[in-house]
């Protein structure tokens, strides 16, 4: 058979073939979704959390989401009250419309919905989790915190990695001033019971039991360790910043 | 069979084909088209293949598609998603479309380069400029009728470049919109355009080029050093004839040829790819549209963009008019003398320097790294392997560079927007003083973050860039001159 027919023969058979697959029939799934209207969970994460919390829920500049130590530890409200209020005073925006985000209500929830069903909480039962929120006047419990006894916790856990008084170590350090105004009390207590574990950063139970008590830490003890690092990071102002700041 | 040949002989007594048809059909071509060199000559057959199957996809979508503002955008759904084939015939109408300009220009480039646009063949050729110009115009309006966003910005720009024309602005604005703004109006006429007055005189530019290809005869491949004298050109051609052979079958075949293979590959790319669009919806509220023209404007987009503005207007009104002139004066500035490209080496570097600027700003118009990626900030992760060597303040520095929407203008690792050099490895560029004075007071085409950030967001956010290098080299020591802008920074500072 001549090359030419040959090649035609062939020619044919590819489009025929492609014809009967349609590969380039567009697909409805491909349509234009007005902004408001997306409702597909994955969509609205990576439109809207990933360029922070990281691609995949963690190994983001902000603290992580894919942590079931911390979806055991916050709440459905607290959870949506922060994507939508964002965190006053902080980098944490907020994103729902009436605040002057982008996302309605509905999809607010659906980024609830998706964070807590893609990142299940740990199995820990929550009566024996240190609470998320100490109080919604003090969230981190700062102000009947021990700064000293958060101290002593930090000098036998904290410091092998941050350094003594947080000047800083392999983890870098903690007693910058910009910290303090960057960083609510709030986020400073879940990391200090969550961790990153993305970033190998043990929580309050390892953490704890590398301490002198070599007991997972209580939630005072968590609150004290935060007062401590808040005193390092402001020396003239030991107290957290007004609670209407750190929310 | 003999009724076949009754039905023919009736028709022939009163159409008389033998006599009109035939002989153009027959007329004599150079001999040398018959060589490997007259598959040089196929493109024009290929580019008319093209408009024959625009036009019939087109009777086709007409059928269904809605030229206005309420539903234009729906009918072109219905033809994507639910019509037979309806697909298939949108995808055939944009890939001729795309293969007519492309076709367009490869024949207008071997007309030029083979010198076939000298005498006689000048009005050939200016007629030619003409079906170029008005495919193009047909290739806008056909944009427009994929009434979506690029749609709606690309009649927005044209209109605005409408109402630069002096004294007449705004009467032609208003001409083209139908009203103040775009709409139904709109739409209606520029379906009136792409569908009636623009085919039409397509046609009737091609009636008259077509025409001239015959009367002025298919020129000869040329020969280095056999310049073309208008005084002697008209005799030795008639030789030329005298030893030539019949354009069917000889010359005809190969039109046959390439012109099957035209429609093979529109065919096979509408079906591998399938139609464009429509995008985002025509709604001017959609403030992350990122609009962009079909590909045959995109080098225009391009120039406007990276235009100064004081150039706008020059640009918009005067280059086209400008570029038009200068293809119709090509046969009377060089209208005789040599044809072969081998002796016209101006002609060869002209040709160069136009497909490889038009292939510069094109790639510049696609990727349009002077706009800002608007999504980026929320959009674009911190590359993992940045985040896992930072400090707690490098991390808030992070979010500051994502939250204050740097990210938009700096890419990572190559992800982000282009409108400001990557910051990779900014750290080995700029030291942070150098880095805080170009965060606060901006500099460079870069705006002034003063207002925007306080000093615990500027500290963290430096403390993250000056982290931003290679490992092992030490950060930048001092600013370079050039570190006045960020956005000329040299990669050479210490």
């Amino acid at each position: 058979m001549p090359t030419a027919n040959l090649y035609a023969i062939v020619a044919a058979i590819l489009l025929l073939a492609s014809m009967s697959i349609g590969c380039g029939k567009p697909d409805p799934a491909e349509r234009f979704v007005r902004p408001d209207d997306i409702t597909d969970f994955h969509v609205l994460f990576q439109q809207n959390c990933i360029g922070c919390h990281g691609a995949t829920g963690d190994l983001g500049p902000a603290p992580p989401l894919a942590d079931p130590l911390f979806q055991a530890i916050v709440s459905d409200d607290q959870l949506r009250e922060t994507i939508a209020d964002g965190r006053p005073g902080t980098l944490m925006p907020a994103f729902e419309k009436d605040q002057g985000g982008s996302l309605t209500t509905d999809q607010v929830q659906i980024l609830v919905a998706g964070i807590r069903e893609t990142w299940k909480a740990a199995s820990t039962p929550t009566d024996k989790l240190p609470p998320y929120q100490v109080s919604t006047a003090d969230p981190a419990g700062l102000k009947d915190a021990n700064v000293m006894t958060g101290k002593e916790l930090f000098e036998t856990s904290c410091a092998k990695c941050h350094g003594d008084a947080g000047v800083g170590g392999d983890a870098g350090a903690l007693n910058e001033p910009a910290l303090a105004r960057l960083m609510s009390d709030i986020v400073l207590r879940r990391l200090i019971i969550t961790g990153r574990p993305d970033l190998k950063m043990p929580d309050y139970v390892t953490l704890g039991k590398k301490s002198h008590t070599g007991e997972a830490f209580t939630s005072e003890q968590i609150s004290d360790i935060a007062a401590y690092v808040r005193s390092l990071q402001q020396p003239t102002k030991i107290a957290a910043l007004p609670a209407d700041e750190n929310q | 069979m003999k009724t076949i040949k009754q039905v023919w002989d009736w028709f022939e007594h009163r159409l008389e084909l033998r006599d009109s048809i035939w002989p153009v059909m027959r007329h004599p071509v150079p001999a040398a088209l018959a060589k490997p060199v007259g598959w040089m000559y196929v493109f024009g057959s290929m580019t008319l293949t093209l408009l024959m199957l625009q036009i019939v996809t087109g009777v086709c979508l007409a059928m269904i598609y809605q030229p206005t503002a309420a539903d234009a955008y729906a009918s072109l759904e219905y033809l994507n998603y639910e019509a037979p084939f309806g697909w298939l015939l949108r995808a055939i109408h944009y890939w001729s479309a795309t293969g007519m300009v492309v076709m367009l220009m490869v024949h207008m480039t071997q007309v030029f380069l083979m010198g076939a646009f000298k005498y006689p063949r000048e009005l050939t050729w200016i007629v030619g400029v003409g079906l170029l110009t008005t495919t193009l115009v047909l290739a806008f309006t056909g944009q427009v009728l994929r009434y979506d966003g690029d749609s709606y910005w690309g009649v927005s720009v044209a209109v605005s470049a409408a109402g630069r024309v002096p004294f007449a602005g705004p009467s032609i604005v208003h001409l083209i919109l139908g009203g103040e703004y775009i709409g139904s109006e709109t739409l209606s006429r520029f379906f009136t355009l792409h569908v009636f007055i623009l085919p039409g005189l397509l046609i009737g530019l091609l009636v008259v080029h077509l025409y001239l290809v015959v009367k002025r005869g298919i020129s000869e491949p040329p020969t280095p050093g056999q310049p073309v004298d208008k005084a002697t050109y008209g005799e030795e051609y008639e030789k030329l004839l005298e030893k030539g052979i019949p354009f069917f079958p000889h010359a005809l075949y190969r039109d046959g040829v390439a012109c099957a293979v035209a429609v093979l590959i529109v065919v096979g790319l509408a079906v591998i790819f399938g139609p464009k669009g429509p995008g985002e919806i025509p709604d001017p509220t959609l403030i992350h549209a990122e609009p962009r023209p079909d590909w045959y404007f995109l080098p225009v987009f391009a120039m406007a963009a990276l235009s100064p503005p004081s150039m706008e207007t020059f640009l918009m009104l005067g280059l086209p008019v400008i570029g038009i002139l200068a293809l119709v004066a090509v046969p009377f500035v060089a209208g005789s003398g040599e044809r072969s490209a081998r002796r016209r080496p101006v002609a060869v570097l002209v040709v160069l320097v136009t497909f490889v600027t038009l292939l510069i700003l094109g790639w510049y118009g696609a990727t349009s790294p002077w706009s800002p990626d608007m999504e980026a900030w929320s959009s674009t992760p911190v590359p993992a392997g940045i985040v896992e060597k930072l400090s707690p303040l490098e991390l808030q520095g992070a979010v500051v560079f994502q939250n204050k929407c740097c990210r938009n203008c700096h890419a990572l690792e190559g992800a982000g927007g282009k409108r400001g050099p990557d910051l990779t490895e900014v750290g080995i560029r700029m030291n942070p003083e150098a880095m805080v004075r170009q965060v606060v007071q901006g500099g460079g085409n870069m705006p002034a973050y003063a207002q925007q950030m306080n000093s615990a967001e500027v500290t963290a956010l430096v403390a993250f860039l000056v982290k931003l290098r290679p490992a092992g080299i030490p950060p930048a020591a001092v600013p370079s001159a050039a570190a006045e802008s960020l956005v000329a920074a040299p990669a050479e500072t210490p």
